[in-house]
């Protein structure tokens, strides 16, 4: 096999390698572009846990017809398996849904959300509930309805997006209710 | 290490990476169904503007169909990998990993998708133009951004004080989408210990630029770089980005031992 040598493309090497420093600079900014959000792994900041703050968290209730909503509850994607560190399809979905939650809370930085009118005061704009984020999170939190909800007909939930914010305060959006 | 021994080792590890990557999308299928968490109806609704063309096109690979079908043919082409060695089989990797990362909306699985296109790239170049200029650059590419990848993390966190003080690692196991197991948060939840884990982490990543200076430096980061991945993986539950960084390894082998050849 021919060994090129490493003097023939050492200029080239320097010139790839500022590149991908700028680019990847250059990539670390919030990417609001619909098109290019959706090359993110061509393109990869190589983002991990700069931001050493609390994550958003979704909480849900359900309701079954006729009665009362239960209290809210945050949802849990279950245990982690022994060979998680090798194979581990439900914990990654269970990433996957909280990073669908943390791009609504990022879509949403621009939206000008108001004050509740109570603080489960459900956020009907259409500005809001229009977006796909908001139905992805919807059925996020429709997967992980507890257990003693499956089956009931008629049930409708909701859920509420907690953000934590600096000394203790938190934002919160909480949705219309849903059937489930 | 020679260009063939590190191409014979990306493929190895990239067809775990690959394949693990594929078979726990379809593991999980009834999220990406009609009426899943992900499925194509709601998600489809972000091409309301592109082309009647682009939508039909969409419509077709990103259905549930079309995406299982994307996934078997990942599985496929990554069990194939170690076996074939035809340079068809990474570019299909990396056409099935942009698709399914295109249809979540970015990524599925963070930086690991990224890595994964990375070393499927490097490979795909080695494989089509063996010992060309391009096989080496698709090398190169591979270990710069695997450089970047520790060394861009690093600088990111030294200037936050949470990180310094070892306050981070701390909030970070307790977040309950990692879902740690309680020795972890117990033993992390200690400052001093939580202190140590972090600096050791920021050292780490911060230095790993320092592998160019000689293959022993490097071999040493890397052994550290399996620990560190190791307990990401059991702690946090990253498994992907053990094996997806692991297999990128061979190429800065590689790329070391030519520049202190």
């Amino acid at each position: 096999m021919t060994q090129l040598h490493l003097s023939d493309h050492r200029g080239v090497l320097i010139v790839v390698l500022a590149i991908l420093v700028v680019v990847t600079l250059l990539a670390r900014r919030t990417v609001g572009h619909p098109v290019l959000s959706r090359l993110r792994a061509v393109l990869p900041a190589w983002r991990f846990f700069d931001r050493a703050a609390p994550s958003p968290y979704l909480l849900i209730r359900w309701a079954a017809p006729g009665a009362a909503f239960g209290t809210w509850s945050p949802i849990t994607g279950g245990s982690r398996g022994a060979a998680c560190w090798a194979f581990a399809p439900q914990a990654n979905l269970f990433l996957a849904c909280q990073a669908a939650i943390e791009q609504l809370v990022a879509e949403l930085a621009d939206v000008d959300c108001g004050e509740p009118v109570t603080p489960d005061a459900p956020d009907t704009d259409p500005a809001i509930t229009d977006r796909v984020s908001y139905d992805v999170v919807s059925r996020i939190a429709r997967a992980y309805l507890p257990v003693a909800s499956r089956g009931l007909s008629g049930i409708v939930y909701q859920w509420k997006l907690v953000v934590p914010g600096a000394a203790g305060h938190s934002d919160s959006l909480v949705s219309v209710e849903l059937a489930a | 290490m020679t260009l063939g021994v590190t191409t014979t080792w990306l493929a190895r590890g990239g067809a775990v990476a690959a394949a693990v990557a594929a078979l726990e999308l379809l593991w999980v299928h009834r999220a990406l169904a009609d009426t899943g968490v992900f499925g194509w109806p709601v998600l489809r609704r972000d091409l309301v503007m592109a082309p009647r063309w682009l939508r039909a096109v969409a419509d077709c690979v990103f259905s549930y169909r079309g995406i299982m079908a994307v996934l078997v043919i990942q599985l496929a082409s990554a069990l194939a990998l170690p076996w074939l060695s035809h340079p068809a089989l990474p570019w299909l990797v990396v056409a099935s990993t942009l698709l399914i990362s295109i249809r979540f909306r970015g990524t599925y699985n963070g930086g690991s998708d990224a890595m994964l296109l990375i070393v499927m790239v490097a490979l795909g170049l080695a494989r089509g133009a063996p010992g060309s200029r391009a096989a080496e650059a698709g090398l190169a590419y591979a270990a710069v951004q695997l450089v970047l990848s520790y060394f861009v993390a690093g600088i990111a966190k030294l200037p936050d004080p949470a990180w310094r003080s070892g306050r981070a690692v701390t909030d970070l196991v307790r977040l309950p989408h990692y879902r740690a197991p309680a020795w972890a948060i117990a033993a992390l939840s200690r400052a001093s210990v939580a202190r140590t884990a972090a600096w050791s982490m920021l050292a780490f990543e911060c230095s790993f630029p320092l592998a160019f200076v000689h293959p022993s430096v490097c071999t040493g980061l890397m052994i550290c770089g399996v620990g560190f991945h190791l307990v990401t993986a059991i702690v946090l539950g990253l498994n992907r980005f053990l094996w997806t960084w692991l297999t990128a390894y061979p190429a800065l082998l590689y790329w070391v031992d030519r520049v202190n050849a």
